[in-house]
């Protein structure tokens, strides 16, 4: 199943936005807590833990502010009725029980809190661009709730929205609780809460960015989904040939590259290979060895295509003479021709560049 | 029953009234005593009237016609059928005559008899101070230099004794002032030098005697000069300063008291601003006037003189002798006749660092004190002149008024220049990442060379280097292995994991063995490598040059140096011009491709034989998709060709082209005026314009079956377009003419780049004005003490570096906020003017005046005509013409020119501001791309006899709706002494006809509208500055852009100051219509249809200013509350008509 089969690049999406995001902002401490399952209770969010974690977090950095706390695990939401009065659809992707949640909290110091804000928008909103081959379908947009209208600039939310081919839905939200969040802490624990910034001593601000892995897989696998209509010369005119692409962004494809083997001296062919693959993996590219084959080198292209892996090495018999190899590009469709030797540090410069758009 | 207006209609048309019975009919009709004058357009109630007009004795009842004018009372009822007659010429006279509420009103007590002499009185109270230090300055001569410049902290002034002492700032009334900053430093002033009319005083930078660790890239307010202020102290002496300066705009800008909110008396005087105004060139004199002195100038002036005679002109060059270009050092010998400065050493300050102002000491000092000294005599020359050409002190007030710009600024404004960085990234990134998707698409075009047939791509460069190999050595390959660095490496991965190998359970040892055998054969081939290993061998060359190399800095996989400035980028885009396929042709530039026109049969023999031929044919031009293509685009091509091809064979190329919207023949070129002068001074590049090869089109550049034409370049139709895709183009995205005809990858990278354009051309200019933050003791407490007051906010100001008088029209000059855009969803950062915010507890009170420019060409053709108020068409459609009846200005020449109201608004404002027909016809055919030329020339020449006339044999413009008012224009242009006919300012010298005789004419004509706007301004800042005085309202000049002026105000005294702005907006047009002899006022025009009454900037108060770089817009992204707009009579609500304080309860 594709899906199964893509399931690997859930594994970036949960570390690259948590790791990087929190190493930016607060280098020294960053507190991540994996949550289990607990018992009887189905949390539906992991606010509360990580607000849990605050006054530890808090403590780990002496009182000083910025601090943030990363989490992620398994929320269940609404009850079974709930959902059942949700079946009309209009959220093609929150009908599941269960999700896997990313929440990234981010405590500030009440100065220029707006900016902070509209910094954490624009950094998630890159991110996700990022890894998108259609960057302007994730749109931001906010709304103001009702209760914010006595409290004018203290509570904010933002959604970060992709319009799917059904329509836009929010794929993350960024919301800004005020200082009323760390307020409600203290009240119920009466120890104090207040953090340090040059000095002084404040409320910090919360800042909460949540999303989960389930919305990322389906945005990215829809964002990759292409169609590709290919005119064949030589067939009836009319015929069109439609072929499928996942565009998928290379550190998300579950594999980087795939090794195909051709030639007559099949055998010494695949044993390079073999050795090509293992010093990739060893270099940190995931490699997807294609199995032996009758299928035509362009149908494993199109395979390939399919499955969204970047690049495709072929080696052939003219490989074990002289040491070329030839490098299909997912995006161009050509072959490059390469020297074998030179194929690691190539991949890993190509796929190693696109990290920092 | 019948509308009271209708009934009057009725009675009146039949022409057998009085025209008492109709003015007793009038007041029947209207029992609350609203004024109308003859032509049934309402006029000021009589309330104002009296106020206004204090010396007309105006009539009680109206009905009674004043004994004054009594003799104009027979004249008007001559002259009545004479306009009615006029009128109705151009359909007007019909439209409904809605009365609007009138206004009761008490207005303060004008001083004088007339408002012209209300005006003279407040201005000269206003300027009276200002007046006497100028006067005493330039009547001074100044002291000799200190024999040396002291170098110590702050001021140092230089006593008469030879001794020299430190002072706070100049205590001298009125300085000359100069500064100097090093540009390495940013926005920190260096050092200043100051005259006054006894003493010299220098300035020297703290940091310019000790190295300062700088924490902030803007500087504060201890950075600034002093002029008023003690050290770390913000208390604002109530004393009147003048400080004079070349561009002083520039040195204000420096001056520490200038970014306090409270606002100083002290006032400033540029010498550029008045040299412009006596004898300032326009821009295209400036042109000619270095051009001139460039070239060996003999033989230029030799073909000009040749020329004049040619078209019989008269025109002359002296102009050159009374004027010159303005920075300092042309104005000092223009004026002075001194010797050239030496400006060599300002090369210190431009690139030097602070070691080599501390080196030269005593050398900079004295350049700074050398420009101080001559903008001195320069001032000393100008001062007399500039009070004889500008007679009336309003002027000087004005001019004043308008130096003491101010813009507050906040946290906002550091946030949106990140905002729209960020964005602008932002988009630049996705549009990289589109184009780069566009080049990998078209590389699936290599299978079966499908590029071939394809309109765009097949004339790229398609070939594919194929890798190679160096021989391989026939020496032992023993050698090679243990050369190659890998193998080793791949050997030792092999022993070292051998354990770890899941394989190595699974083969044998022969099996392993020969494993180590082929990899190490293989890699050993390594060493046949050859140094430069082929470049992307297996992509087509066009890409492969779009693909940085592996050693560059920037290195980036792909063909990452894609951008909209490379030439392949429009065809991957597969652009359109109005549905023709864009073509680049090295000697013509980019054009588009139009099928060339054949008989039918013809086309599909030639398609025939294209089919079979195809292999052989020269060309490779895909001649065949190219028909497909066009079919399917412009259909309406082949409909028509079997119509129009059938009939004449020669003459079909002719109308076909016409019909396929094909509007580059030779245009219709630039006014004559100007073309004369390009001929005249331009002899090199004539050659090469001429070359009739370089036109339009359509050419034939060899490709079968189609031509090609040229895309329209902007500056007319010689010129080759290097690249569509440029900042010119972009709106022709907008209306749809340049479209990328595949995919949505194309559409939305050509408006990502229009999305870009915006921040990409202003970026520098805004990023690089200069704020100057506040510390909170430095605000005023009545700030920190307000509710909205944050703590730990921003709050600061930039000080706009204004020319008060840059241009020769005396209008002010500024780059960044004078031209600001307003804010558009597709401008990256144009929501610029809304982050200009107040401060907490101050508001924004402005207004735009109403058609302002309209207005006042309109009033001159009715003084010129009959002296009645619309008695002109021009003038009845801009006073009574409304968009519902169709019948103002804009929707008028919209139906005639069969253009949208807001084309038919640029169509007016440029021919009222002097433009030929030839720039109508440009216009016309750049509105509608697809205008035929004939056509537009037809509509032009139509709409110009309609309104501007036609030319009689006295010279005169007759029979059209604007003919009066540009004889009126025309006649002020043309006499001896041209001069505004409201505040009696002379036109520069450069453009007097004593020294240019009859050249220049739209210059001038232009000038008589837009300096007399000027004038408007000037006449509202007095009166304005009279009010905020007299009545003790805190408020401050902000900035005036154009027709539009906004005042800084503390929040309760808002409405006090909309009511001001009211009154000055009545009292303004009333002295328009005083001096040219209608001493009576419409009732529409008298007061702001809005005053604007907001936290910001920005056009309309209710605006959100959404932006890509503020996608929430400014309620939500900057919590900006909207304003309020208010007209006169709910400010009168609002104030009770007071403009006193009202007394607190």
């Amino acid at each position: 199943d594709a899906v199964v089969l893509e399931q690997p690049n859930a594994f970036c999406v949960e570390n690259t936005p948590l790791v990087p995001v929190d190493e930016l902002l607060m280098p020294d401490k960053t507190s991540e807590k994996l949550h289990l399952l607990k018992g009887t209770s189905l949390r539906s969010s992991l606010s509360h833990d990580c607000s849990a974690a605050y006054l530890s977090a808090l403590k780990l950095t002496n009182g000083q502010l910025p601090v943030s706390v990363a989490s992620s695990g398994q929320c269940f939401h609404g009850t079974a009725d709930e959902i059942g009065s949700n079946a009309d659809g209009d959220k093609l992707l929150k009908n599941g029980l269960s999700e896997t949640q990313l929440l990234l909290q981010n405590y500030s110091p009440p100065v220029n809190v707006a900016q902070v804000f509209d910094y954490w928008l624009r950094s998630r909103l890159r991110w996700w661009r990022q890894f998108s081959s259609n960057p302007s379908k994730f749109n931001s947009s906010t709304s103001s709730d009702s209760k914010s209208k006595t409290s004018e600039e203290s509570s904010s939310q933002a959604a970060i929205n992709y319009s799917f081919p059904w329509g836009a839905e929010a794929v993350e939200t960024i919301c800004n609780h005020g200082d009323i969040a760390v307020r409600q802490l203290e009240a119920t624990s009466g120890v104090s809460h207040q953090g340090k910034y040059h000095q002084k001593t404040f409320y910090p601000h919360l800042i909460e960015c949540q999303t989960s892995i389930e919305q990322c897989m389906a945005v990215f696998l829809t964002d990759a989904y292409r169609e590709h209509e290919v005119k064949r010369k030589g067939a009836t005119k009319n015929q069109e040939d439609v072929r499928l692409a996942l565009h998928l962004h290379p550190l998300l494809s579950p594999y980087q590259v795939t090794m195909s083997v051709t030639g007559s001296r099949l055998r010494e062919v695949r044993v390079l290979a073999e050795h090509v693959a293992k010093e990739l993996r060893d270099a940190g590219i995931s490699v997807f060895t294609s199995p032996p084959n009758s299928d035509s080198m362009e149908s494993q292209y199109r395979r390939n295509d399919e499955l969204g892996v970047p690049y495709t090495v072929v080696m052939s018999d003219q490989t074990l003479d002289t040491g070329v190899i030839t490098v299909r590009g997912r995006d161009t469709r050509l072959k490059q021709q390469q020297h074998v030797s030179k194929l690691q540090s190539i991949l890993l410069q190509s796929i190693g560049a696109q990290d920092l758009t | 029953m019948i509308s009271r207006p209708h009934l009057w209609r009725k009675l009146s048309a039949s022409n057998s009234l009085t025209w008492c019975q109709r003015c007793w009919l009038r007041s029947c009709l209207h029992p609350h005593q609203q004024r109308f004058n003859t032509l049934n357009i309402q006029m000021l109630a009589d309330v104002l009237h009296k106020q206004v007009f204090p010396s007309q004795n105006v009539p009680h009842t109206v009905h009674q016609p004043p004994l004054s004018v009594s003799s104009s009372v027979e004249k008007e009822d001559k002259d009545l059928p004479n306009i009615q007659a006029h009128l109705q010429k151009f359909d007007l006279l019909k439209g409904k005559s809605q009365s609007i509420p009138d206004v009761d009103l008490n207005l303060p007590k004008l001083f004088g008899q007339s408002v012209d002499e209300h005006f003279r009185h407040i201005a000269s109270e206003q300027i009276r101070d200002y007046k006497a230090m100028a006067e005493s300055i330039a009547k001074s001569s100044p002291p000799p230099f200190p024999k040396e410049w002291a170098c110590q902290k702050g001021w140092t002034k230089y006593k008469e004794d030879g001794s020299s002492q430190s002072v706070p700032f100049p205590d001298d009334d009125v300085v000359v002032f100069d500064i100097e900053c090093l540009m390495q430093e940013g926005n920190f002033p260096t050092m200043a030098t100051a005259l006054s009319p006894n003493h010299w005083y220098s300035w020297t930078a703290d940091c310019v005697l000790q190295d300062k660790l700088r924490w902030a890239a803007e500087p504060q307010l201890s950075d600034l000069i002093p002029m008023e202020t003690k050290r770390n102290s913000t208390a604002l002496a109530s004393k009147k300063r003048l400080i004079i300066g070349h561009n002083v705009g520039f040195d204000r800008s420096f001056v520490k008291e200038q970014y306090l909110i409270q606002g100083s008396k002290t006032r400033f005087l540029d010498t550029m601003s008045m040299h412009i105004a006596v004898c300032g060139l326009t821009s295209f004199q400036r042109i000619l006037y270095q051009s001139s002195i460039k070239e060996s100038s003999r033989k230029e002036v030799r073909e000009h003189s040749e020329r004049q005679k040619l078209f019989n002109m008269a025109a002359s060059e002296e102009w050159k002798k009374v004027s010159g270009m303005n920075n300092l050092n042309a104005v000092y010998q223009l004026h002075c006749k001194g010797e050239p400065l030496k400006k060599e050493t300002r090369d210190v300050f431009i690139k030097g660092t602070m070691a080599d102002v501390r080196n030269d000491f005593q050398n900079l000092m004295t350049y700074c004190a050398n420009d101080v000294l001559a903008t001195h005599a320069v001032f000393a020359k100008l001062w007399p002149e500039f009070l004889e050409r500008f007679p009336h002190p309003v002027t000087l007030g004005g001019m004043l008024e308008m130096g003491t710009a101010y813009l507050p600024v906040d946290s906002r404004w550091p946030r949106y220049i990140e905002q729209a960085n960020a964005t602008y990234d932002e988009c630049q990134r996705e549009l990289r990442k589109l184009l780069v998707s566009l080049a990998d698409e078209a590389c699936h075009l290599v299978d079966d060379d499908a590029y071939k047939d394809d309109l765009w791509l097949w004339d790229l460069d398609w070939t594919v280097a194929s890798f190679k190999m160096n021989r391989s050595p026939s020496s032992r390959p023993k050698a090679a292995v243990s050369d190659s660095e890998s193998i080793g490496r791949a050997n030792a991965k092999m022993d070292e994991e051998e354990n770890l190998d899941l394989l190595a359970f699974l083969e044998s040892e022969e099996e392993r063995e020969e494993r180590r055998q082929i990899v190490e054969r293989v890699y050993a081939t390594a060493s046949r490598l050859p140094k430069n290993p082929t470049f992307m061998a297996g992509y087509p060359a066009w890409y492969r040059e779009l693909c940085p190399r592996l050693h560059e800095d920037d290195w980036y996989p792909g063909p990452s140096n894609i951008s909209t400035q490379c030439r392949v980028t429009p065809k991957l885009m597969r652009l359109t011009w109005d549905g023709y396929p864009l073509h680049f042709d090295s000697a013509f530039g980019w054009g588009y491709l139009v099928p060339s026109v054949q008989e039918p049969t013809e086309l599909e023999l030639e398609l025939d034989r294209q089919d079979t031929e195809e292999e052989v044919a020269e060309s490779k031009f895909p001649v065949k998709a190219f028909m497909a293509f066009m079919k399917k685009s412009k259909p309406e091509l082949f409909q028509g060709k079997q119509t129009t091809g059938t009939k004449d064979k020669k003459g079909s190329a002719a109308d076909s082209a016409h019909y396929l919207g094909t509007h580059f023949d030779r245009q219709a070129i630039e006014p004559q005026e100007a073309i004369l002068h390009w001929d005249a001074s331009k002899p090199g590049p004539k050659k090469k314009k001429s070359n009739p090869n370089l036109g339009d089109g359509p050419h034939d550049i060899g490709l079968p079956g189609c031509l090609f034409y040229g895309i329209p370049h902007k500056d007319g139709s010689k010129k080759r377009v290097g690249n569509p895709l440029a900042k010119d183009y972009l709106h022709r995205v907008e209306d749809g003419t340049l479209r990328a005809e595949t995919g949505d990858h194309a559409n939305r990278a050509l408006l990502l780049s229009k999305l870009c354009s915006y921040w990409k051309n202003n970026q520098m200019r805004i990023e690089g004005q200069m704020v100057s933050w506040m510390k909170k003791a430095e605000l005023p407490k009545y700030v920190t003490k307000q509710q909205d007051f944050e703590e730990y906010g921003q709050y600061g100001a930039i000080v706009p570096r204004i020319a008060v008088a840059g241009t020769i029209t005396r209008r002010a000059v500024e780059p960044t906020w004078l031209t600001a855009s307003n804010a558009y969803p597709d401008r990256i950062g144009s929501e610029l003017k809304a982050m200009v915010h107040t401060p907490p507890g101050y508001h924004f009170v402005g207004a735009d005046v109403d058609s302002q420019e309209l207005w006042i060409a309109a009033i001159l053709g009715d003084a010129h005509f009959k002296k009645i108020h619309g008695c002109t068409a021009l003038g009845w459609m801009t006073l009574q013409g409304n968009k519902a009846d169709k019948t103002d200005l804009h929707s008028k020449t919209a139906e005639l020119a069969k253009v949208s109201r807001d084309h038919a608004k640029v169509l007016n404002y440029g021919r009222i501001y002097g433009a030929g027909q030839a720039f109508a016809e440009q216009l016309l055919m750049q509105f509608n791309p697809s205008t035929a030329p004939h056509q537009a020339r037809t509509t032009a020449r139509d709409m110009f006899k309609k309104t501007k006339g036609e030319r009689n044999r006295e010279g005169q413009w007759t029979g059209g709706s604007e003919s009066f008012m540009f004889n009126a224009l025309e006649k002020i242009a043309n006499s001896e002494k041209p001069t505004t006919p409201v505040l009696g300012c002379r036109i520069s010298k450069a453009l007097e006809p004593r020294y240019v005789l009859d050249d220049f004419l739209t210059s001038r004509v232009n000038w008589v509208v837009q300096s007399s706007a000027v004038d408007y301004l000037h006449l509202m800042l007095v009166s304005m500055r009279w009010l905020i005085d007299t009545y003790n309202i805190q408020a401050r000049f902000c900035i005036s852009i154009h027709d539009e002026v906004r005042y800084l105000v503390t929040s309760p005294d808002r409405y006090r100051t909309a009511l001001a702005l009211h009154i000055t907006n009545l009292l303004t047009r009333a002295i328009f219509a005083e001096r040219l002899g209608m001493a009576d006022l419409p009732q529409s025009v008298a007061f702001f249809s809005a005053v604007d009454v907001d936290t910001c900037l920005r056009k309309e108060v209710n605006l959100d200013c959404r932006t890509p770089s503020n996608p929430h817009g400014l309620a939500q992204g900057y919590s900006t509350p909207q304003g309020e707009a208010l007209n006169i009579h709910e400010v009168i609500k609002r104030t009770g008509g007071k403009l006193t304080k009202a007394k607190k309860t």
